[in-house]
């Protein structure tokens, strides 16, 4: 298969959403008959059902760090992960640490997004370089940003305090909607 | 052909073309098994049945249009799914009631290397990434991303699409960006 298509004509789009169940029944059965028949576009399902449940298997064992949702903290915790939240207000630090029993840390940043472009969140130390700088970042709400970090991950960072700049564009003009103090105590014990 | 060989070959002598028909086919009606019925052991259930009934039809002349090959392992794999989703709904409830799950054992799907996978989503683009979480884990169709995210369902698609290559570019040989 080449970037798009098989030689027959199938197209990966379609089977990305084949395996999804974003078709229709009738698309959803078309796919399957000519899977059926093509030997490149069976590979190719393969490889896309891989992909996937490995993203999920990355997932599941918190070993992600990403901007999420209500929807995902929800499946997370039906999932059974161990969350620790904590919510952070523009121009304000504010004590975190990562506990044994934790799993995932989430961090909460409040402000008002609305109307912004191309939200961008920078995480530094106070004294520091940039440790990470996520641009146009997805938002699901306007007035949260929520964002997952793995717990062992975390823990390995030595005490610090963190910043975390939110930027976005309105008008055409880069603006800083919100910046976030983090004290990071490190990894507890009990 | 495969299954002509098998449909004209005395039952059983034909051992190779069955092999090569079922290392073509199985991973198929594999997909198939876990794309309707959700569940890796179900799946491999299926895997089973099918080739059990395809192997005994071609050896008895009964597959009528051998060139159709493909199209009968569907029907058959059709078929069949939907015997084994009622059989396991009933041993789920049956296994919810009675059985102590901490002795059963689920076979484990072949992965890629995780450490990789892990290394290339975290290095994704946060859109990309979080558009992989939500397909993938929180098992989410176009429409309720789109709702989610404020996105047209066309564009939730054409960017899931995207994100998915540029994970399997970085997954199967690319650099983590």
């Amino acid at each position: 298969m080449t970037a798009d298509q098989c030689a027959r004509g199938g197209s990966l789009a379609n089977l990305i959403d084949y395996w999804i169940g974003d078709l229709d029944q009738v698309s959803a059965e078309r796919i399957e008959a000519h899977v059926f028949e093509c030997r490149e576009c069976a590979d190719c399902l393969a490889e896309i059902a891989t992909l996937g449940a490995a993203v999920k298997e990355t997932v599941s064992g918190a070993r992600i760090h990403s901007i999420v949702t209500d929807g995902i903290l929800n499946k997370f915790a039906r999932d059974g992960l161990r969350m620790r939240t904590f919510s952070a207000e523009p121009g304000t630090f504010i004590p975190c640490a990562v506990w044994p029993e934790d799993d995932l840390i989430v961090t909460r940043l409040k402000g008002d997004f609305t109307g912004y472009e191309q939200l961008t969140v920078v995480l530094k130390a106070t004294e520091g370089p940039e440790l990470s700088r996520d641009e146009d970042i997805p938002l699901a709400g306007a007035r949260e940003i929520i964002m997952v970090a793995s717990a062992a991950h975390l823990r390995k960072l030595p005490l610090m305090r963190l910043q975390i700049r939110v930027s976005g564009t309105r008008n055409g003009l880069e603006q800083t909607i919100g910046e976030y103090g983090l004290e990071h105590g490190g990894a507890m014990s009990r | 052909m495969l299954a002509d060989a098998i449909g004209s070959a005395a039952p059983g002598a034909a051992r190779e073309e069955e092999a090569e028909l079922y290392r073509r086919f199985a991973p198929r009606v594999r997909l198939y098994g876990l794309r309707h019925l959700r569940d890796v052991a179900a799946a491999q259930d299926l895997v089973q049945e099918v080739f059990i009934v395809l192997i005994e039809r071609l050896r008895s002349g009964g597959v009528r249009n051998v060139e159709a090959i493909g199209s009968f392992i569907l029907g058959t794999s059709r078929t069949i799914a939907v015997d084994l989703r009622r059989t396991h709904h009933r041993r789920e409830r049956l296994t919810e009631t009675f059985a102590d799950r901490t002795i059963s054992v689920t076979q484990r799907e072949p992965m890629l290397d995780q450490a990789r996978v892990e290394d290339c989503l975290n290095s994704l683009p946060p859109r990309d990434r979080m558009l992989l979480v939500l397909t993938f884990y929180a098992e989410k169709k176009a429409v309720d991303i789109a709702s989610d995210l404020q996105m047209a369902a066309g564009t939730v698609r054409v960017a899931r699409h995207r994100a998915l290559m540029r994970l399997r570019e970085c997954v199967t040989g690319g650099t983590p960006q």
